[in-house]
């Protein structure tokens, strides 16, 4: 298993879903989403420590490696509920 | 008025790139052609050299604009920002060679005159592992449109071709996100190194050959 396909199972198993059509991790219950390009950039621990944390108290959290805009955020967080 | 989407305005973009690309892909195929002539009339019985060139399409390219954006998505308030003349691939030329040696004369032929293009090589997995030559720049048919050239093992290359069919020309977004997958990217790798092994193996027993029964 590679680093990444361990990555890949880390978040599975932390509930999270992978978006096919927008190469995004997704968690509905915690409001946050990680790009494939963020999970391929950062370490197995940072992503670890980054799902430990508690969530937002209101909306969607995007961890992307470049900030996404107000309305791609907006637009992400109505696509995905 | 409907306000035009970012997919709009890459559409106006392509039909006045089209002519461009035509024309740059005729230009590069038949400079490759004529660049390569020599080696192509000297090749062996089992030896392959072939050339394919192919524009991208409108709706490919738009598409592999969008996929340079984290979760695929354009952004509406700043349109200006995207232009298909950062593709550099809008035309591209691919040429597959067996066996191994040809591959490397290929390249030296090919690269030697485009020796000013960017070098990108194809490389995948982690550690990423070399898979074909790539270089891409302009010709003088259009100083707008980026052409890309490829030089790639046959077996590998003729994979990309069913993988592209497969996968990426049905543009079906779901299917395409399946292979970009972790898990089914580790199993694509294991696909690339078994055709690599074949084509050393095949290589290998060509050249027992001839040693056994020298012509």
């Amino acid at each position: 298993m590679t680093e990444l396909t361990e990555k890949e199972a880390f978040l599975e198993a932390s509930g999270y879903r992978y978006h096919f059509d927008r190469m995004i991790y997704f968690n509905r219950a915690t409001r946050r989403a990680l790009s494939l390009e963020f999970v391929e950039d950062h370490s197995l621990n940072e992503i670890q420590d980054l799902v430990n944390e508690l969530p937002a108290p209101n909306g969607w959290t995007f961890y992307f490696n470049q900030p996404a805009s107000d309305r791609v955020q907006r637009e992400l967080a109505e696509a995905l509920g | 008025m409907t306000q035009r989407t970012v997919a709009d305005r890459l559409r106006e973009e392509y039909s006045l790139l089209s002519p461009d690309i035509k024309r740059v892909l005729h230009q590069l195929q038949t400079d490759v052609a004529h660049l390569l002539l020599e080696l192509t009339l000297a090749l062996k019985h089992h030896e392959r050299v072939h050339i394919e060139a192919r524009a991208k399409e409108c709706e490919s390219a738009i598409d592999a604009l969008r996929r340079r954006e984290e979760a695929r998505q354009f952004d509406e308030d700043t349109p200006e920002k995207y232009t298909l003349t950062r593709l550099p691939d809008l035309a591209a030329l691919r040429v597959l060679v067996f066996p191994k040696p040809r591959l490397a004369e290929v390249h030296a032929i090919v690269r030697s005159k485009y020796a000013d293009w960017t070098p990108d090589p194809v490389e995948t997995g982690t550690p990423p592992k070399w898979r074909a030559w790539k270089y891409y720049g302009y010709c003088s048919a259009s100083p707008r449109v980026h052409v890309e050239i490829q030089v790639v093992p046959m077996l590998t290359g003729l994979f990309w071709q069913v993988e592209h069919d497969a996968f990426y020309k049905p543009r079906d977004p779901v299917l395409r996100g399946a292979a970009n997958k972790p898990i089914v990217r580790e199993h694509t790798e294991a696909v690339y190194d078994a055709f690599e092994a074949l084509e050393a193996i095949l290589e290998q027993e060509l050249e027992r050959n001839a040693e056994q029964n020298p012509e």
